[in-house]
């Protein structure tokens, strides 16, 4: 007889707590105590670094003109939310983000396609894009300001920085993909395009999931720098303003909401993933 | 004595096969004939590396032999065909497909019509027992049942030639010997002509009419021996059966010394 299945990877540990014994229960409130513990620990220190950081500007220890500090940071931020165009600023950088970030990843994924269809290319292109790649993507930025402008060169070096993750990645994933699988889908006659579809990028999606993850950091790298140069909207264009006025309250609240905006995009793939999470 | 070309289900005639690399070439095989006739079933013995998985490649049409002809039903194989029904070594499930979805990789591969396909799936999972299974992932069955799985996807496509490539030789000692038993009796009761490669000498006498033994590297044909049972009268023994036989004590001897196996 074959041995009965293995239950779900999730099943809950005993449901009801009446069975439980003695040294289980007490593990488990070890365990819960230590959690505790953890978090608690965790909140006390963002409450010292803001607390610490606040008494030291008032106080003077450190120049406030230099470090700012948080409650000046939070009225920076309600100043430029009264002025009305922080949405917009922050409107203009998210875009950028989400154009730039589906941008490279389609086109990244579309070249890592075109380059495991035809191995030939492959061998003949691999030595450019190691070396187009070990370019450090910001120093082209003057480069593209001057080719394509101040808003599309923003979006080119966005691209630019995020697009070999994906392509590399991806085409390493695609040739590591399971000899035994592709062995067995041949034996089936399948043809390239079978192939692809029904073996090598489903067995890639967690690779291309871990690469999204990469990939929105760098787009937003991307974007940001872009606007150092040239933007005259979006919060890249804010922290160069506001360093270049000496206003150090508005440059810390505008990298506070940059680092809101990318674990927002963190988040919103980790649920994609989750989305996809059929096989974990 | 094998039948070599004429009126074979499968033919090998003068196969020779060199594998080529920057640094050198090998002769994997050498000027192989081998006939399997119609519901044969026959095992290949070996040493590792004796190029016994590459004639199923060859017969599958996933390589070309460098020099010879390799027939099926009289005619050259070009390519994989669906008449041939492949098992390999590892059941190779794919993780993001349900059992059932499993099953259906051939049909879906070869274009057939999705709800004849599926009606072969079930039927196969409810045969192989594994019908309250057919929407589990492959993570959720223990070895046994995916190798199970896995012989519902190659039966699916209803194939008249089987080529099993080590297909137990990943699973636990007992599940393994189960296996062998149940695949055999499947094979002979749906009268498919069967080759199987192996390096497991009592597996090859067990489920096998005839044991084909081939030297080490460059592969030739060196002997071939017949599996019968005189003992037994004109039935042929299950393969758990056929491990009690002074038969297959005599054979396990000749088939041991035949491939080397004392020179470890």
């Amino acid at each position: 007889m074959p041995p009965p299945p293995l239950p779900p990877s999730d099943a809950p540990p005993l449901a009801d707590g009446a069975g439980l014994s003695r040294a289980y229960r007490l593990w488990l409130s070890a365990q819960r105590r230590d959690s505790v513990t953890v978090h608690a620990a965790q909140v006390l220190l963002v409450v010292m670094f803001f607390a610490v950081w606040e008494v030291a500007a008032r106080n003077l220890w450190v120049n406030p003109l230099f470090t700012s500090y948080p409650s000046a940071v939070w009225a920076g931020f309600q100043a430029m939310v009264i002025e009305g165009e922080l949405l917009h600023h922050v409107l203009v950088t998210v875009v950028e983000i989400v154009v730039s970030f589906v941008l490279s990843t389609l086109v990244g994924l579309a070249l890592a396609v075109l380059l495991w269809l035809t191995p030939m290319l492959n061998r003949i292109l691999a030595p450019f894009i190691v070396v187009v790649n070990a370019i450090p993507k910001i120093a082209l930025v003057p480069i593209f300001y001057i080719w394509l402008g101040p808003v599309l060169s923003i979006y080119m070096i966005a691209v630019s920085v995020s697009i070999f993750i994906v392509l590399i990645v991806m085409l390493a994933g695609f040739e590591q993909t399971d000899p035994n699988k592709i062995k067995l889908a041949r034996t089936f006659g399948c043809t390239q395009w079978q192939l692809l579809s029904k073996v090598v990028l489903p067995a890639n999606l967690p690779t291309l999931i871990s690469v999204l993850k990469g990939n929105v950091g760098l787009s937003l790298v991307g974007v940001i720098v872009g606007e150092f140069q040239s933007a005259k909207a979006g919060l890249g264009y804010l922290i160069t303003y506001g360093s270049q006025t000496f206003q150090m309250d508005r440059v810390i609240a505008s990298v506070t909401i940059l680092a809101i905006i990318s674990v927002f995009t963190y988040f919103a793939i980790v649920a994609f993933e989750k989305a996809l999470a059929r096989y974990a | 004595m094998a039948p070599s070309g004429a009126g074979c289900k499968v033919a090998f005639e003068n196969v020779h096969l060199h594998y080529f690399s920057p640094a050198n070439e090998t002769h994997a095989l050498s000027d192989i004939n081998l006939g399997v006739r119609a519901g044969e079933f026959i095992t290949i013995v070996g040493q590792s590396g004796c190029g016994k998985s590459t004639l199923l490649s060859l017969l599958c049409g996933l390589i070309a032999p460098t020099q010879g002809r390799v027939l099926i039903d009289g005619a050259p194989v070009t390519g994989p065909s669906r008449r041939i029904g492949f098992m390999l070594q590892h059941d190779s499930l794919f993780e993001w497909r349900s059992v059932l979805d499993n099953v259906l990789l051939g049909a879906e591969i070869h274009g057939q019509d999705p709800a004849q396909a599926r009606a072969r799936a079930e039927a196969l999972l409810e045969r192989y027992r594994l019908a309250e299974f057919k929407h589990h992932y492959p993570r959720q069955l223990s070895g046994g049942m995916r190798q199970r799985v896995a012989l519902a996807r190659t039966m699916c496509l209803e194939p008249d030639i089987l080529l099993l490539d080590e297909p137990f030789s990943a699973l636990d000692f007992q599940i393994r010997l189960s296996l062998a038993d149940e695949i055999a009796s499947i094979i002979r009761s749906e009268r498919k002509t069967a080759i199987m490669v192996t390096h497991d000498i009592s597996e090859a006498i067990s489920m096998a009419d005839r044991v084909v033994v081939l030297s080490a590297r460059p592969g030739r044909v060196k002997a071939e021996y017949p599996v019968v049972f005189p003992s037994l009268g004109s039935a042929r023994p299950s393969p758990f059966e056929v491990r009690e036989t002074p038969e297959y004590r005599e054979l396990f001897r000749v088939l041991w010394s035949s491939i080397g196996g004392h020179q470890v």
